[in-house]
C-alpha cells in the first residue's frame, strides 16, 4: 500500500492537488491511499514517525510559508522514509535541478506555473511511483551499497564493471558503463561479496558478467564498457 | 699532480649533479666526462687558473647532455664551483691552522678532504633546495643570475690572489670574503622572495577585487530590473482592478491572455539564475565562482547556480578548491561552446549533515568519448597535446585527504561531483 501524501500552503492548489490524486487513484485501481493533504509539514513528519514502515508518495511544495522549506522537509521526509517517491511542486524560480536531484533525491518535479500540464504530470508521477513500488518489494536484485558523503547509494551488481584501487591508501573507484565514483573501503573486503566479483591483479576486482573480452598475450580483460583491467600472472587461470 | 686534477673536475661534475638533483648515471656522460676532463687535466699546465672556467662549460655540457634547462644547468653548476672554491679555501686554511700543510701544498690529504665537504655541502643544498620549491619562472631565473654572480666574483678573487703570489694572508683574506659574500647572497636571497610572495599576494587580491566588481554590477543590474518588474506589476494590477470594478470579465480574459501571460515567460530568463551565490560566505570561493558564471553567462550560456544553504567554510585547501572549480567550470564553459552554447550550465553546492558536495552539470556531445578516454594525460577533445585538465584534476583530487569524487555520463549530460566530507 503506497500512501499518497500533499504538502501544500495554498488551499485552492492543495484542493486541486488532492482531486487529481483521488480521481486517478480511483481510475487506474492502484493500491494506494490518501494518507494526507496538508499545509503544515509537522503533519506529515508526525505521521511519519507515528507509522515507521510506510513508504509514501509525496507531492511537496517548495515554499511552504512555514519555518520549514519544501526542502528540508523532503529532507526529513527522507530519514524516516528511504524508498519513499518525492515530487516537488514549484514555480519556475524556485526549481533547485540539483538540490532535488542530489540531495534529496526526488523522482520528479513538476512546475506549477505551467497549470495545464499539472494533471498529467500528477499522474505520470503516480503511474512511475506505482512501477517503482512493486520493484522495491522485488528480493531478487543483487544490490552493492556504497557509502558517499551523508548517503547510501544502492548500485545494481549488473552496473558494475570493476574496482580499481587508487594511489590514495583505502580509496577505491568503482567502474560503471559511462561513470566513475569514488569511495572509502578495501579491495580485501570488495573481492569476498559474491561470487561474481574475481580479483584478477593486485589492483583490479572485475565483475565476471561483464567481460568482453580476455587477452591471454598481453594479460588484459576487456570490460562490456570497452576499459581494460590488468591481470596478473597468478590470477589468469581463474579466468 | 694528474690525479688531483682529475679528482677536483670529478668533484665539481658530482656536485653539480647533487645540486641538479641528477641521479641517474648513463655510459654517454661517463664517457665524455672521462674525455673531459684528462684533456683538462693534461692541459692544466698552459691554462692554469683558467681551466676552471673549462671546468664549468664541461659540467654544463655534462648536465646539458640529460636533457635538463639550460638555465637550471647553469645554475647547478654555478652553485657546484662556487662550493668547490669555498670548501678548498676552508680546507686550506684549516688545514694550515692545524699546522698540517704549507699553502703551496696541494697534498692528497687535501683533496680528500676538500672533495668530502664539496659533497657533503652539496648534498645538504640539494636537500634545502628540495624543501623550498621555486617555482616561477622570474624567481628561478633570479637564482641563476645571483649563483652566476656569486662564482664569477670568488673567481676573480682567486684570480686575483694567484697574481698577487698567492700567500697564506691572501687565501685567508679570500675564505672570509667567500664566506661574507654568501652570507650576504643568502640575505638578499630571502629579501627577493618575501618581495615576489607579496607580489603575487597583491595580484591574487586585486584579482579578486576585479571579480567582486563584477559580481556587484550584476547585482545592481538586477536591482535595476526588479524596480521595473515591480512597476510593472503595480499597473497590471491598476489594470485588472479597473476591469473587475466594470464586471468586465471578458475583456479581463482577454488583458490576462494577450498581456499577462506571455510575460510571466519572460520572468525565468537569466536574471536571478546566480542569486544563490549569496549564500557562499567564503570570499574567495564566490569570487571564482563569480568570475567563472558570469563569463559564461556573458557568452550566452544558460547559466544556473544554485546552495540552498549557506555555506560558510569548507574544510579543505582553499587553493587547491578554488583549482578544482576552475577546472571543472572550466572544462564545463569548453564543452558547450562545442556545442553553440545549446545546453545547460547548472553548479551548485549542496550541504548535508556531514557533507558538502560541489556538482558541475552540462549538457554535452551524444558522441563524447568515453569517460576513461577523457581522463587520459594528453587526450582532449580540443586537438592534439592539449589534455591536461582533467588529469590535473585527478592529481589534486589524489592529494586532498577528505575528498572523493564522482563522475557520470548519461543522456547527453556530463556530471562531476566533489563530495567534502565534514568530519574526520
Amino acid at each position: 500500500m503506497l500512501a499518497v501524501f500533499i504538502c501544500e500552503d495554498d488551499q485552492a492548489q492543495r484542493e486541486r492537488l488532492e482531486m487529481y490524486v483521488k480521481n486517478y487513484m480511483m481510475i487506474e485501481d492502484y493500491d494506494m491511499t490518501l494518507a494526507l493533504a496538508t499545509e503544515n509539514p509537522e503533519v506529515i513528519l508526525e505521521y511519519l514517525k507515528e507509522n515507521p514502515g510506510t513508504t509514501g508518495l509525496y507531492f511537496l511544495d517548495v515554499d511552504l510559508q512555514h519555518e520549514m522549506s519544501g526542502i528540508n522537509l523532503a529532507a526529513e521526509i527522507r530519514e524516516m522514509d528511504d524508498l519513499g517517491k518525492i515530487v516537488f511542486v514549484t514555480t519556475h524560480g524556485e526549481l533547485s535541478y540539483l538540490t532535488f536531484t542530489y540531495k534529496i533525491e526526488a523522482m520528479d518535479y513538476i512546475i506549477k506555473d505551467q497549470s495545464e500540464d499539472i494533471q498529467s504530470r500528477v499522474q505520470a508521477c503516480m503511474r512511475i511511483a506505482h512501477k517503482r513500488y512493486l520493484n522495491d518489494r522485488n528480493p531478487e536484485k543483487k544490490i552493492f551499497n556504497v557509502k558517499v558523503g551523508d548517503k547510501i547509494r544502492a548500485i545494481d551488481y549488473s552496473d558494475i564493471m570493476f574496482f580499481e584501487s587508487s594511489t590514495v591508501p583505502h580509496k577505491l573507484l568503482l567502474h560503471m558503463e559511462n561513470s566513475q565514483l569514488e569511495f572509502y573501503g578495501s579491495i580485501k573486503e570488495v573481492e569476498n561479496i559474491d561470487d561474481c566479483f574475481y580479483r584478477c591483479h593486485k589492483s583490479f576486482v572485475i565483475n565476471r558478467n561483464n567481460i568482453k573480452s580476455i587477452d591471454k598475450k598481453n594479460r588484459e580483460v576487456e570490460m562490456v564498457n570497452e576499459e581494460i583491467c590488468l591481470v596478473s600472472v597468478r590470477c589468469m587461470k581463474g579466468l | 699532480m694528474f690525479a688531483v686534477l682529475f679528482t677536483q673536475v670529478a668533484t665539481m661534475w658530482l656536485c653539480s649533479k647533487l645540486i641538479a638533483k641528477d641521479w641517474s648515471l648513463n655510459l654517454n656522460e661517463i664517457i665524455i666526462f672521462s674525455c673531459g676532463a684528462v684533456i683538462i687535466a693534461f692541459s692544466y699546465e698552459y691554462v692554469n687558473i683558467f681551466g676552471t672556467m673549462l671546468i664549468y662549460i664541461l659540467v654544463i655540457f655534462l648536465l646539458r647532455l640529460k636533457k635538463m634547462r639550460f638555465q637550471d644547468a647553469i645554475t647547478a653548476s654555478s652553485i657546484a664551483l662556487t662550493v668547490s672554491f669555498f670548501c678548498d679555501h676552508l680546507t686550506s686554511v684549516g688545514l694550515n691552522y692545524l699546522g698540517l700543510q704549507q699553502i703551496e701544498n696541494n697534498t692528497l690529504y687535501h683533496t680528500f678532504i676538500c672533495t668530502l665537504l664539496a659533497l657533503t655541502f652539496s648534498s645538504i643544498i640539494s636537500l634545502i633546495g628540495g624543501k623550498k620549491k621555486i617555482k616561477d619562472e622570474k624567481s628561478q631565473k633570479f637564482v641563476m643570475y645571483l649563483s652566476v654572480i656569486v662564482l664569477f666574483t670568488y673567481y676573480s678573487s682567486i684570480v686575483l690572489g694567484r697574481y698577487l703570489g698567492n700567500s697564506y694572508e691572501i687565501v685567508q683574506l679570500n675564505f672570509l670574503f667567500f664566506f661574507a659574500y654568501v652570507l650576504m647572497s643568502l640575505i638578499i636571497f630571502s629579501f627577493y622572495m618575501k618581495s615576489q610572495r607579496k607580489a603575487y599576494e597583491t595580484q591574487q587580491k586585486e584579482a579578486e577585487y576585479a571579480t567582486m566588481q563584477l559580481y556587484t554590477e550584476e547585482i545592481e543590474k538586477q536591482y535595476t530590473e526588479m524596480r521595473k518588474f515591480r512597476h510593472d506589476y503595480q499597473n497590471i494590477l491598476a489594470s485588472l482592478d479597473g476591469f473587475i470594478e466594470e464586471k468586465d470579465f471578458s475583456g479581463l480574459k482577454n488583458y490576462y491572455r494577450k498581456k499577462i501571460k506571455p510575460a510571466t515567460g519572460h520572468i525565468a530568463e537569466n536574471n536571478f539564475k546566480l542569486e544563490n551565490l549569496g549564500r557562499i560566505k567564503m570570499r574567495s570561493i564566490k569570487s571564482i565562482l563569480a568570475s567563472k558564471l558570469i563569463h559564461a553567462q556573458e557568452l550566452g550560456i544558460d547559466t544556473t547556480f544554485e546552495a540552498k544553504e549557506d555555506i560558510h567554510s569548507i574544510p579543505m585547501n582553499t587553493v587547491a578548491l578554488v583549482r578544482i572549480i576552475g577546472i571543472l567550470i572550466d572544462n564545463a564553459i569548453e564543452e558547450l561552446q562545442y556545442l553553440e552554447n545549446e545546453g545547460q550550465l547548472l553548479v551548485g553546492f549542496i550541504r548535508d549533515k556531514s557533507s558538502i558536495t560541489f556538482i558541475v552539470e552540462n549538457t554535452c556531445r551524444i558522441d563524447l568519448a568515453r569517460l576513461h578516454q577523457l581522463k587520459e594525460v594528453g587526450f582532449s577533445t580540443k586537438g592534439a597535446n592539449r589534455g591536461l585538465g582533467l588529469s590535473n584534476l585527478s592529481e589534486i583530487i589524489m592529494q586532498a585527504p577528505n575528498l572523493v569524487s564522482e563522475t557520470t555520463i548519461n543522456n547527453q549530460r556530463f556530471s562531476q561531483k566533489i563530495i567534502i566530507n565534514l568530519e574526520e
